[in-house]
C-alpha cells in the first residue's frame, strides 16, 4: 500500500492518526516531541496538521508521521477522512474534564469504522493536574476493546513514550523492541533503585554495617 | 493550479483533477501540497451544492479515497438536510445506496477490494434508516433479512449494518437524535429482534464460512447487552455461542459474547442456565488452555490474538463471578468447577501486563472485601443479628449465620492463601516522584498525587489488608518466608526485594500491635543480615532504601520505641552525607514522612536525656545539611518546621525556630546590608541564586509551622518587597530595552524566579495560618505599594500571573473581612490585565485564569463591594464575565459562568434586583444561547443550563417588583415578566434559527417553562433543542410527535393533580377560587 509521504525516507515509516476532544493536549503532546517546548496557549487545530517523528530504536530508526487532527467539531475539516491509510493510533482524554473521556468511545468508533484492527493507545493527559475529574479507577473504557492504556503529563513529561513505545512494538511485531537513544528532554523518573556505579564500595559497607537497632536495644523487649 | 477549478460547481465537476487532489493530500504531496489540497476539500465539503456531484463522482472515479470523501459530503446532507429535501430526491438516494451496497457485496471480490468504500456506504445507510425507520420505511428489517438470504457475502454485510444500526441507537444516540426519537428507534429494533434472531441462529448454524460466521457473532455482542433475556436463555443461542468457543478463529468474539450475558444480573431466574453455562465452559477451556499452561509465559510469547483472548479470559472470569459467584457454591461438583476457575484467574493475574493485571485486581479486591465485611461481621454474630433486626436470643439463627460465614471463608481460603502471595509479588509503587524542568529553567521534584500506579498501589494496599484481617499468620509467614529467599539468594533481585519491602509496608496497622512489633522485628532483623552479607554499594543503597521504607511505614512501633526512632533518625543524617546516587534524597524524604507522623517525639524530653532532640538536631545543624543539594535541603527545613510545630509551649518554640532561621537569616542580613550599600550588589547572578535559595527555605519552613512562622516572616518581610519591587523594576527595564526576547534570557529568568518564589511564600503563609483573621489585614496593606502598584507600572510581559492567584487567596481565606481592601485591588489590577486578555483569547492564558478566578473569590466573598461599584465599572465587570465564557478554553469558560451564576444569585438577592436584571437579562441569555448553541463550548453545556434555569425561574420567584422591559422604548405591554422572558426568547430563537419553524421554537420555549422546576426535564428540553437548531425538520411526521407529547403532558399533569398539593394553586385554572 501506497502511505503517504513515505518516499521521503528509507527506514519504516508509519501513519498514525491522533483523536480526542478539543484542547485535551493533541498538539502540545506532538510539539513537546519535536521541539521539547511546552505550549501553554490554546490555538484549536484546524483539519489536520501532519509532523513526521523519528525514535530510534535497538532495531534502526523509525518514523511516525502524526497526523494531529482537529478535536473541535467546528474545525473538523474532512474528520473521518484523515483517518483512512492510518496503521495505528492515539486517543487522548483529559482526565481533568469527565467530558473528554465520556467522548472516548464516539472516537474509537470512529477510527474503527476506517481503520479495522490497528493498534490504539488510549492516553489520559494532565495527570499533573492536582484535582483531577476523571479518577484511575472510572478508566475502564479501554479494557473490552483491548486497547493499551497510558497516563501521561505532557507537561511533566511524564510517560511521554510510553505510547510511541507501544505501537511501535505492535508494528514492528516485535515485544523487545526498545528506544536507545531518547530526544533531548529532561530526564524522566527517577527510581530509588540506582544505576550502576562500583566505587567507594568500602564507605557505605561500614555505615551500613553499623547495626541501626541493637539486640539489647528496648526496641526488642 | 488546476485544482482551483474544481470551485466551481456550476458544470459537472472533473473526478480527473478530484482524484489529483485527493491522492496530493493523502498520498504523493509534498506538505505544502497537502496543505492546499486539505484546504480545497474543505472548501468543497462546506460548499452546500457540492452534495449534488456525489453520484457523478462515484459514478466515474477509480479512486476509493475520492468515493470516500464523496460519502463524507453525502453524509453531511443526510445528518442535517435530509427532512428538507424533497421526497424524490430521498429515495433515489436511498435506492442508489442499496443498490450500490448490495451490488458491491454480492460479490465476494469487490467486497472485500472495496471494504473502506462499503463500510462508509453501510455508515451512510444507516444514517438514512435513523430518519426514515420505522415510519417512512416500515419494512427495513424485513427488507435486510430478505437481502441477506440471497448471498453469504451480502448476509455478511448485513450483519455488518445491524451491529451499526445497534450501536447508533444503543450506545451512540445521545445528543444526536431527540429523547422521542431514540425512544422509538429502540421500540422499534426491539419488536423486530425476532427476525434478527432467527437470521443469526440460521447463520450460526448453516454457515461454513469463517467471515460471515465473524461477522454474526460480532453483530451478535452488539444486541446481547440490551435484547429480551427469553432471546439467550430460552433459544439454542448460548449452546450455539459454547460450540464455537474452542474453534481459534471465533474464540475471541464468542468469549465476548459470552462475557456480555455473563454480565446480566437480573436475579435468579435464570441460575440454573448460568450453572449449566459456566459448566460447559470449563470443560472447553480445559481442553483449548489445560489448567498445567503457564499462562504469563504462554501470554508473553503469544500473538496479538491470543494476548487479547487471555485478556477476555479475565474479562469472562470477573463478569461472571461478580454477578452469579453465588450460583456456584451450590454443590460440590460445581464448587470444584468454581475453584478450577479462580485458579485460571490466579494465574492470570501473573500475566505480565498492567491493563490484564487490573482487570483481575478489580475484581480480587471486591471478593475480598465480601469476604471480610461477612467475616467481619461474623466475628460478633450478636451484634450483626441484631443489627439486622434478629433477636440475638435466638441461638440457632445466629449459629447458622456464623457457620455460613465460616464455610464461606473455608472454602476460599486456599485461593486466598494464593491470593496473599499474588499481591506481595506484584505490590505497586507506593510513590511516584518526577524530575521536571520549571518554566525558569530550575529543576524540581514534582510527587505524583493521583495517578493510575498510585491507584493500583491503593487498591492492592486495600486488598492485603483485608487478606491479612482474614488470616494473618499466613500473611506474616508468607512475607517471612519471601523474605527469607531474599537471604538465601533465591529470589534476590532489586525489583524483587523492593516490590516484598512495599508489601510489607503496606499492611502497617492491620495487625494487632504486639504482633507487628514482633513481626517488624523479624523484618528488620533480616533485612539488617541482608545488607551485611550483600556485597556492593548499589546493592547496599537498595537495600538501606528499603529499610528506610519498611521503617517509615510503622510509626506506630517508631513511637513507642524511642531509642529504636533516634537511632533511625541518626542513621538517615548519615546517609544525608552519602553521596551515592540516590541515598540523599531517600535519606531527606524518609526524615520527612517519619518527622510528620512522630513529631512530638522530638520536643519533649526523652528519658535519660538532658534537652529534646530537636535542640540536639539544631545545635549540629550546619554539619548535617553542608552535603545537600538546594532541594534536599528545604526539604529538611520543612521536617524540622514539623518539629517545631508540635512544641506546645510559645517561647520555646520561638527560639527553636530562631535557630532553625539563624543560617538563612544571617546570610540574608549580609546581603541586604550590601545593598543598602550599593544597590548593584543584588544584580550579582550568584547573589539573586542566594536570595532565591534563602526564599524557598523560608517557603519550606513556613509550609509546615503555619501560623507560628509570623515571628520569622515579619523580620523579613519588608526588606523582601523592597528587594521584589527592585528586581521588578529590573525585569520591566530589561524587556522594555530589550525587546520580547529578553523575557527568554536566563537573567530575567532568574529575576523572575525570586519574584515568584516571593509571592508564593507570602501566599504560603498567608494561606497556613490558622485562626488569625487579623493576619490578612496586617499583610496586605505593605504590599499595595510593593506589589499591586508594581504589578500596575510594569509593561505587560513583566506581570506576574502570581499576584493575582496571591489575592485570590487572601480573599478566599480571609473573606469579608477584606472588602475594605477590594476597591484598591480592583484598581491596580483591574482594568491592566483586562487589557492583557481582551486582544485574544489565546495571549497570557495564566494570568486569563487567575484573573477571572480573582474576580470570582471577591464576588463569593465581598459581594458588596461589587455593589458599590458606579454602573459603568459594574458594566465592564459584566463584559468581562462574558468574555469569560466566550473563551473556548475549557477552564476559563468554565470559571466565567461559575462567576456568572454566583452573580446572578447574589444580586436576586440583593436591592439592586430589579436594577440589574434590567440591565443584563436580555443580554446574558443571548449571550448563552449563542454559546450553548456553539459547539465550540459544548463542555460548558451543563453550567448553561444552569444560568438559563435560574434566568427562567427569575420572573417567578418575587425578587423582581418591576417590569424588566423599558416601558419607554416597548411600546407593547406584557401581563408579567413570565410574558415578556417567553415573547423575547421565542423573538430570540427564531430569529437565530430560521431552519426551525416558529411552532417548533414556541413548544420548545414553552417546554422550557413547563420544566423549569425540573432540573433532568429543563436539561432534556435542552438537549433536544440542541439537536432540531441543527437539523433541518421534517414538515410531515413532527406534528405526530407533538400530539403524542401532549397526551403525555396531559398524563402528567392529571398524575400531579392527583396528587393535592403538587400543583401550585395558581397553576390550577379553576373558576371557584373565591366562592
Amino acid at each position: 500500500m501506497a502511505l503517504p509521504n513515505q518516499q521521503t525516507v528509507d527506514y519504516p515509516s508509519f501513519k498514525l492518526v491522533i483523536v480526542g476532544d478539543g484542547g485535551t493536549g493533541k498538539t502540545t503532546f506532538v510539539k513537546r516531541h519535536l521541539t521539547g517546548e511546552f505550549e501553554k496557549k490554546y490555538e484549536p487545530t484546524i483539519g489536520v496538521e501532519v509532523h513526521p517523528l523519528d525514535f530510534f530504536t535497538n532495531c534502526g530508526k523509525i518514523r511516525f508521521y502524526c497526523w494531529d487532527t482537529a478535536g473541535q467539531e467546528k474545525f473538523g475539516g474532512l474528520r473521518d477522512g484523515y483517518y483512512i491509510h492510518g496503521q495505528c493510533a492515539i486517543i487522548m482524554f483529559d482526565v481533568t474534564a469527565r467530558l473528554t473521556y465520556k467522548n472516548v468511545p464516539t472516537w474509537h468508533r470512529d477510527l474503527c469504522r476506517v481503520c479495522e484492527n490497528i493498534p490504539i493507545v488510549l492516553c489520559g493527559n494532565k495527570v499533573d493536574v492536582k484535582n483531577r475529574q476523571v479518577k484511575a479507577k472510572q478508566v475502564t473504557f479501554h479494557r473490552k476493546k483491548n486497547l493499551q492504556y497510558y497516563e501521561i503529563s505532557a507537561k511533566s513529561n511524564y510517560n511521554f513514550e510510553k505510547p510511541f513505545l507501544y505501537l511501535a512494538r505492535k508494528l514492528a511485531g516485535d515485544q523487545n523492541l526498545h528506544f536507545v537513544e531518547s530526544p533531548a528532554l529532561a530526564p524522566p523518573e527517577v527510581h530509588l533503585d540506582i544505576a550502576a556505579q562500583q566505587q567507594n564500595e568500602a564507605d557505605l559497607a561500614a555505615a551500613a554495617a553499623q547495626p541501626l537497632p541493637d539486640d539489647d536495644d528496648d526496641a526488642f523487649e | 493550479m488546476a485544482a482551483e477549478k474544481l470551485r466551481d460547481l456550476s458544470q459537472p465537476i472533473d473526478v480527473g483533477v478530484l482524484d489529483a487532489t485527493v491522492a496530493a493530500f493523502f498520498v504523493t504531496g509534498s506538505k505544502e501540497e497537502r496543505a492546499a489540497a486539505d484546504q480545497i476539500l474543505r472548501d468543497l465539503q462546506a460548499n452546500p451544492d457540492m452534495w449534488l456531484q456525489v453520484v457523478h463522482i462515484l459514478q466515474n472515479t477509480n479512486s476509493l479515497d475520492t468515493k470516500f470523501f464523496a460519502l463524507q459530503v453525502l453524509e453531511g446532507v443526510i445528518k442535517y438536510r435530509w427532512n428538507a429535501l424533497p421526497v424524490e430526491q430521498r429515495d433515489g438516494m436511498k435506492n442508489y445506496i442499496s443498490e450500490v451496497i448490495v451490488q458491491l457485496s454480492s460479490n465476494e471480490a469487490s467486497f472485500r477490494s472495496e471494504r473502506l468504500y462499503v463500510n462508509k456506504l453501510n455508515v451512510i445507510l444507516v444514517q438514512i434508516v435513523k430518519h426514515d425507520w420505522p415510519a417512512k420505511w416500515t419494512s427495513f428489517i424485513p427488507d435486510l433479512v430478505a437481502a441477506a438470504k440471497t448471498s453469504e457475502t451480502i448476509c455478511e454485510n448485513c450483519m455488518a449494518i445491524l451491529k451499526l444500526l445497534s450501536e447508533e441507537v444503543f450506545d451512540f444516540s445521545r445528543g444526536e437524535m431527540t429523547q422521542q426519537k431514540i425512544k422509538e428507534l429502540k421500540q422499534s429494533l426491539n419488536s423486530e429482534f425476532k427476525l434478527i434472531h432467527e437470521l443469526c441462529l440460521y447463520v450460526l448454524s448453516a454457515s461454513q464460512r469463517q467471515d460471515l460466521i465473524r461477522a454474526t457473532l460480532s453483530a451478535l455482542h452488539a444486541y446481547l447487552s440490551w435484547i429480551p433475556l427469553g432471546y439467550i436463555f430460552e433459544s439454542t443461542l448460548l449452546e450455539t455461542l459454547l460450540k464455537f468457543f474452542p474453534v481459534p478463529a471465533y474464540r475471541n468474539l464468542t468469549i465476548q459474547c459470552l462475557t456480555e450475558v455473563a454480565a446480566l444480573n437480573f436475579g435468579d431466574f435464570y441460575n440454573v442456565q448460568y450453572v449449566k453455562m459456566y459448566t460447559i465452559f470449563i470443560g472447553q477451556l480445559r481442553i483449548i488452555l489445560p489448567p498445567s499452561t503457564k499462562i504469563p509465559e504462554a501470554y508473553s510469547s503469544g500473538s496479538g490474538e491470543e494476548q487479547a483472548f487471555i485478556q477476555n479470559l479475565a474479562l469472562f472470569f470477573t463478569s461472571f463471578f461478580k454477578f452469579h459467584i453465588r450460583v456456584l457454591e451450590s454443590t460440590p461438583e460445581v464448587v470444584s468447577l468454581l475453584l478450577a476457575g479462580l485458579e485460571y484467574l490466579i494465574n492470570i493475574s501473573y500475566v505480565d501486563d498492567t491493563e490484564v493485571f487490573k482487570v483481575c485486581l478489580d475484581y480480587w479486591n471486591s471478593l475480598v472485601l465480601e469476604l471480610f465485611d461477612a467475616h467481619h461481621n461474623s466475628d460478633n454474630p450478636a451484634v450483626s443479628a441484631s443489627l439486622m433486626g434478629l433477636q440475638p436470643f435466638l441461638p440457632g439463627m445466629v449459629d447458622g449465620l456464623g457457620s455460613q460465614v465460616m464455610q464461606r471463608r473455608q472454602l476460599y481460603s486456599h485461593p486466598m492463601s494464593k491470593l496473599r502471595g499474588l499481591m506481595i509479588n506484584r505490590m505497586a509503587k507506593p510513590e511516584e516522584v518526577l524530575i521536571v524542568e520549571d518554566e525558569n529553567g530550575n529543576i524540581v521534584r514534582e510527587t505524583m498525587k493521583d495517578n493510575d500506579v498510585l491507584v493500583q498501589y491503593k487498591i492492592m494496599r486495600e486488598t492485603l489488608i483485608y487478606l491479612s484481617h482474614l488470616d494473618h499468620d499466613d500473611t506474616e509467614k508468607q512475607m517471612l518466608r519471601k523474605l527469607n529467599k531474599q537471604l538465601s539468594g533465591e529470589e534476590w533481585a532489586w525489583n524483587n526485594l523492593n516490590t516484598l519491602c512495599w508489601a510489607i509496608g503496606s499492611i502497617s496497622g492491620s495487625m494487632a500491635e504486639d504482633q507487628e512489633n514482633r513481626f517488624l522485628v523479624m523484618v528488620i532483623r533480616d533485612l539488617l543480615n541482608l545488607c551485611e552479607i550483600t556485597k556492593g554499594k548499589d546493592n547496599k543503597a537498595v537495600i538501606a532504601s528499603n529499610i528506610m521504607y519498611v521503617v517509615g511505614q510503622y510509626p506506630r512501633f517508631l513511637r513507642a520505641h524511642w531509642k529504636f526512632l533516634k537511632t533511625v533518625v541518626n542513621k538517615l543524617f548519615e546517609f544525608m552525607h552519602e553521596t551515592h546516587p540516590g541515598v540523599q534524597d531517600m535519606a531527606c524524604d524518609t526524615f520527612l514522612k517519619i518527622v510528620q507522623k512522630c513529631k512530638r517525639k522530638f520536643v519533649i524530653v526523652q528519658v535519660g536525656e538532658n534537652e529534646p532532640f530537636v535542640s540536639e538536631l539544631l545545635t549540629g545543624l550546619a554539619t548535617t545539611v553542608q552535603d545537600l543539594e538546594p532541594h534536599q535541603i528545604h526539604s529538611f527545613y520543612e521536617s524540622v518546621g514539623n518539629m517545631i510545630q508540635a512544641e506546645s509551649d510559645p517561647q520555646k518554640r520561638d527560639e527553636y525556630l530562631q535557630r532553625l532561621m539563624a543560617l538563612p537569616n544571617q546570610k540574608w542580613a549580609e546581603i541586604i546590608g550590601q545593598a543598602r550599600h550599593s544597590v548593584e550588589f543584588l544584580k550579582d547572578q550568584v547573589v539573586i541564586r542566594t536570595v532565591l535559595n534563602i526564599l524557598q527555605t523560608n517557603t519550606s519552613a513556613a509550609t509546615s509551622l503555619g501560623t507560628y512562622f509570623l515571628s520569622q516572616i515579619s523580620l523579613i518581610f519588608l526588606d523582601m518587597l523592597n528587594v521584589y519591587r527592585m528586581y521588578s523594576e529590573l525585569v520591566s527595564t530589561n524587556i522594555t530595552e530589550g525587546g520580547p526576547y529578553a523575557s527568554k534570557t536566563s537573567f530575567v529568568k532568574l529575576l523572575r524566579s525570586v519574584k515568584r518564589e516571593t509571592l508564593k511564600l507570602i501566599e504560603t503563609f498567608l494561606d497556613k495560618a490558622e485562626d488569625q483573621p487579623h493576619i490578612g489585614k496586617q499583610f496586605v496593606p505593605p504590599m499595595m505599594e510593593s506589589v499591586l502598584g508594581d504589578y500596575a507600572r510594569n509593561v505587560p510581559d513583566a506581570r506576574e500571573s502570581e499576584v493575582l492567584s496571591l489575592f485570590a487567596t487572601i480573599i478566599n481565606k480571609y473573606k469579608a473581612t477584606m472588602l475594605d481592601d477590594v476597591p484598591h485591588i480592583f484598581e491596580a489590577v483591574f482594568q491592566c490585565t483586562l487589557e492583557m486578555i481582551t486582544k485574544n483569547f489565546e495571549d497570557y492564558p495564566e494570568h486569563r485564569l487567575k484573573f477571572f478566578s480573582l474576580l470570582r473569590a471577591i464576588a463569593t466573598f465581598c459581594f458588596p463591594a461589587l455593589i458599590k461599584l458606579s454602573s459603568p465599572q459594574l458594566k465592564l465587570v459584566m463584559d468581562s464575565i462574558i468574555w469569560a465564557f466566550r473563551h473556548t478554553e475549557r477552564n476559563i469558560a468554565e470559571t466565567g459562568l461559575n462567576l456568572l451564576l454566583e452573580m446572578l444569585k447574589n444580586f436576586q438577592q440583593s436591592e439592586f434586583c430589579n436594577q440589574f436584571y434590567r440591565s443584563y437579562f436580555m443580554q446574558i441569555e443571548q449571550e448563552i444561547f449563542a454559546v450553548l448553541t456553539d459547539t465550540f463550548h459544548k463542555p460548558g453545556f451543563k453550567l448553561h443550563v444552569l444560568v438559563l434555569q435560574q434566568l427562567f425561574c427569575l420572573p417567578e420567584s418575587g425578587a423582581l417588583t418591576e417590569p424588566l422591559w423599558d416601558a419607554t422604548t416597548v411600546p407593547y405591554p406584557y401581563p408579567d415578566n413570565v410574558a415578556f422572558v417567553r415573547e423575547y426568547t421565542i423573538k430570540l430563537l427564531s430569529s437565530s434559527f430560521p431552519n426551525m419553524t416558529a411552532a417548533e421554537v414556541t413548544q420548545f420555549v414553552n417546554g422550557l417553562y413547563e420544566s423549569r422546576n425540573d432540573p433532568s426535564g429543563f436539561k432534556n428540553n435542552i438537549r433536544d433543542f440542541l439537536v432540531q437548531s441543527k437539523e433541518f425538520s421534517a414538515q410531515d411526521n413532527k406534528d405526530l410527535y407533538a400530539e403524542e407529547a401532549a397526551a403525555q403532558r396531559e398524563r402528567e399533569r392529571q398524575r400531579m393533580l392527583s396528587i393535592p398539593g403538587l400543583i401550585a394553586p395558581n397553576e390550577i385554572q379553576d373558576e371557584m377560587v373565591d366562592s
